[in-house]
């Protein structure tokens, strides 16, 4: 099923699992903001992606500055 | 009883409702999440105790061998089964439970809202692990029917079980507060996954054995 990439989305799940973190809000809105402006230069290329790979590129890139919300993003669908 | 989904359920609860809501109602809804959870045990029993007391009018005995080797059996079939296929031969601690199950479980605790909400949540959400913790409840109540206990004391006694079911939520509860999050906790079920395999696995075992030695009258 081939969807828009819903940035919206992405950020209010990431700001809701950086509050439940304890990440400051400011923090964690500029993180993500560099997050986001990483990934799109990388999708600037491709013109379709899977979930996944947007997932792991997110993923890979929160990881720079924040290790916990890194692994909440990535592994939220592997805990149950 | 809680295995791994209903704690695993809980953690993902507990980390959408601290990221929407205040301190306090994170508490309240745990609060309701927790005795929705104690209340499943509670409504088992009294299905198994209702389903107990029919076979006194069949002249079938729930503690003689007719029930006890099948149910040892089980056991064995359970501590195998829980072994190899509890977990999904996949990264994280994926569970056996479907995905389009997991993934109602998943939608829904990051939905939670309301009392009730969280309360429905905790009750169902020891429903998928049922064929693991079905026969424990049976053994419960079999011993408490064959020994002379005084029935002023089964209410206790059940409640107390019941309780110990669901400590580990309660532990989960004080684990959160204290400032762990759901990366830490996801990592340490991720680290600890074969051994918690073997753990319950062996335990399953002891109790197929033990069953048989003294419950079984050859």
């Amino acid at each position: 099923m081939i969807e828009h990439f819903n940035e919206t989305a992405l950020i209010k799940t990431l700001k809701i699992d950086a509050k439940a973190l304890g990440i400051p809000i400011s923090a964690a809105e500029a993180f993500i903001n560099e997050t986001l402006k990483s990934v799109k230069k990388q999708l600037k290329s491709k013109n379709i992606i899977t979930n996944h790979d947007l997932e792991r590129m997110v993923a890979k890139e929160l990881k720079k500055y924040n290790a916990d919300l890194a692994y909440v993003y990535k592994n939220r669908d592997k805990i149950i | 009883m809680s295995l791994k989904a209903i704690s695993g359920i809980f953690g993902y609860f507990y980390h959408y409702a601290s990221g929407k809501y205040s301190a306090r109602k994170v508490s309240d809804l745990s609060i309701f999440f927790i005795i929705g959870a104690e209340t499943l045990p509670a409504v088992i029993f009294v299905i198994l105790n209702f389903i107990f007391s029919s076979f006194t009018f069949t002249n079938l005995d729930p503690t003689s061998n007719l029930f006890l080797l099948p149910l040892a059996g089980l056991l064995f079939a359970l501590a195998i089964a829980f072994f190899f296929f509890y977990f999904q031969k996949s990264k994280g601690t994926k569970l056996f439970i479907p995905r389009s199950t997991a993934t109602t479980f998943m939608t829904n605790a990051q939905k939670i809202k309301f009392r009730s909400d969280a309360f429905i949540l905790g009750f169902t959400a020891g429903l998928p692990e049922l064929i693991f913790t079905l026969p424990l409840y049976f053994i419960v109540l079999t011993k408490i029917s064959e020994s002379f206990i005084l029935p002023s004391i089964c209410a206790p006694i059940l409640l107390f079980f019941i309780l110990l079911t669901i400590s580990p939520l309660f532990y989960l509860y004080a684990y959160f507060r204290q400032g762990n999050n759901l990366a830490n906790f996801a990592r340490l079920r991720a680290k600890n996954k074969t051994f918690f395999r073997f753990f319950v696995s062996s335990l399953y075992l002891s109790l197929a054995i033990l069953l048989i030695i003294f419950e079984v009258s050859l």
